[in-house]
């Protein structure tokens, strides 16, 4: 019957299933604002359910996700000309919840870092996205990939050794 | 790319961080519901863009003929030689369905632009992908196609996903000599105020009257 797509839609909801919470990950360590986070991964996934019999045989459909919730970020920031410091702490649903609120450590150290490097190192980190996909999934070359990871690595492990040491002292 | 194990740990120990980070636990429905409201529009949108063209042309018929309507000249089509395609890369992905002949073009990411061209060439599309980064200007989110006039692409272009960058084309109904054509910008966010339209990217598809040999913006 037309317009009924039960298997598609339970194929789409086994996707989401499985992969909601790693593109949420990745999309909330991009943006560092938890709300915001959900709302525009809801978003990316509401357009892929849209598409689905294309995106379904996307390479690599949790990193079209992403890609798509960070480009609706892109928009949603620009639409709004607003420009806010990483350093000014936008997570306001972590601070109304302690209990949930990430390691502060990790949080500096993931947030003081330029955001295509958080980029590069969020679709690493949640999707184990290879260089060549997340070079696809972000529009850049692959190198540039590689470069961004290298350097965001590098001081992503200087800045944990550094709150590890202020730590123990 | 090649992790060392520091590498690895210092992955595991941001990645243990966000253990606590779920999707909503009513997440699925809303993300259905929404993505049918989505997909609803999405159909609606050619038919009713369709109804508007058919409006125009049957206006347009009825000044040409004085009223009587009796004169209409539908542009010549050819049924040009449809070769199936099924090939899927990391960059794009062409199928031809076998029941109505009609063409689906995905692209997934800029490469393999001249590749695709080929295969489409092969299954007898001509086609044109323009990439571009743009500093944008004001009201401007498309770049001009130099060496084709675009066309009406209502009967050829079957449906057009700007989200997915995909579309699906009727071959038979494409006019002789005329192209299937594909331009994306990438706007570099330098520039803002009054008039820049705030996007960050701008694709779209059109049907040109011959292959463009550019596009300016």
């Amino acid at each position: 019957m037309r317009g009924v797509d039960h298997e598609p839609e339970e194929d789409f909801a086994e996707f989401y299933r499985a992969c909601a919470d790693a593109c949420l990950r990745a999309v909330y360590a991009s943006v560092g604002d938890r709300a915001l986070a959900e709302d525009l991964t809801a978003e990316a996934f509401a357009r892929a359910y849209a598409s689905w019999r294309t995106i379904s045989r996307h390479p690599a459909p949790t990193a079209w996700v992403v890609r798509t919730a960070l480009n609706t970020h892109v928009s949603w920031w620009r639409r709004r000309k607003r420009e806010v410091a990483w350093s000014d702490g936008l997570d306001l649903a972590a601070a109304a919840e302690p209990a949930l609120a990430l390691d502060p450590a990790i949080l500096a150290a993931l947030w003081n870092l330029p955001t295509r490097q958080r980029q590069v190192l969020a679709l690493r980190i949640f999707l184990d996205l290879d260089t060549e996909t997340t070079a696809s999934a972000l529009g850049i070359a692959p190198g540039t990939v590689t470069a961004h990871l290298s350097r965001a690595t590098a001081t992503l492990r200087g800045a944990l050794a550094s709150a590890r040491e202020q730590e123990a002292s | 790319m090649t992790i060392e194990q520091d590498d690895q740990d210092i992955y595991d120990e941001v990645g243990a961080a966000f253990d606590h980070v779920h999707a909503p636990g009513d997440g699925a429905e809303a993300v259905l519901a929404r993505g049918r409201v989505l997909r609803r529009r999405r159909r609606a949108m050619p038919a009713v863009a369709a109804a508007c063209v058919v409006a125009a042309a049957l206006g347009l018929g009825l000044t040409m003929t004085g009223g009587t309507g009796s004169s209409t000249v539908a542009a010549p089509t050819v049924r040009a030689s449809v070769v199936p395609i099924n090939v899927d890369t990391a960059s794009y992905s062409v199928h031809t369905d076998p029941k109505t002949g009609y063409v689906t073009i995905s692209l997934w990411r800029q490469g393999g632009a001249d590749e695709l061209r080929k295969v489409l060439a092969d299954g007898g599309i001509a086609s044109y992908f323009y990439f571009a980064t743009v500093t944008p200007v004001p009201g401007k989110l498309s770049c001009t196609w130099i060496g084709g006039k675009e066309e009406n692409s209502r009967s050829a272009f079957v449906s057009v996903e700007m989200d997915a960058t995909s579309i699906t084309v009727d071959p038979a109904k494409m006019p002789p000599g005329s192209a299937v054509v594909f331009q994306s910008l990438q706007f570099t966010p330098s520039a803002t105020g009054p008039g820049y339209s705030g996007v960050a990217e701008s694709g779209r598809f059109a049907l040109l009257s011959a292959e463009p040999t550019g596009c300016a913006y």
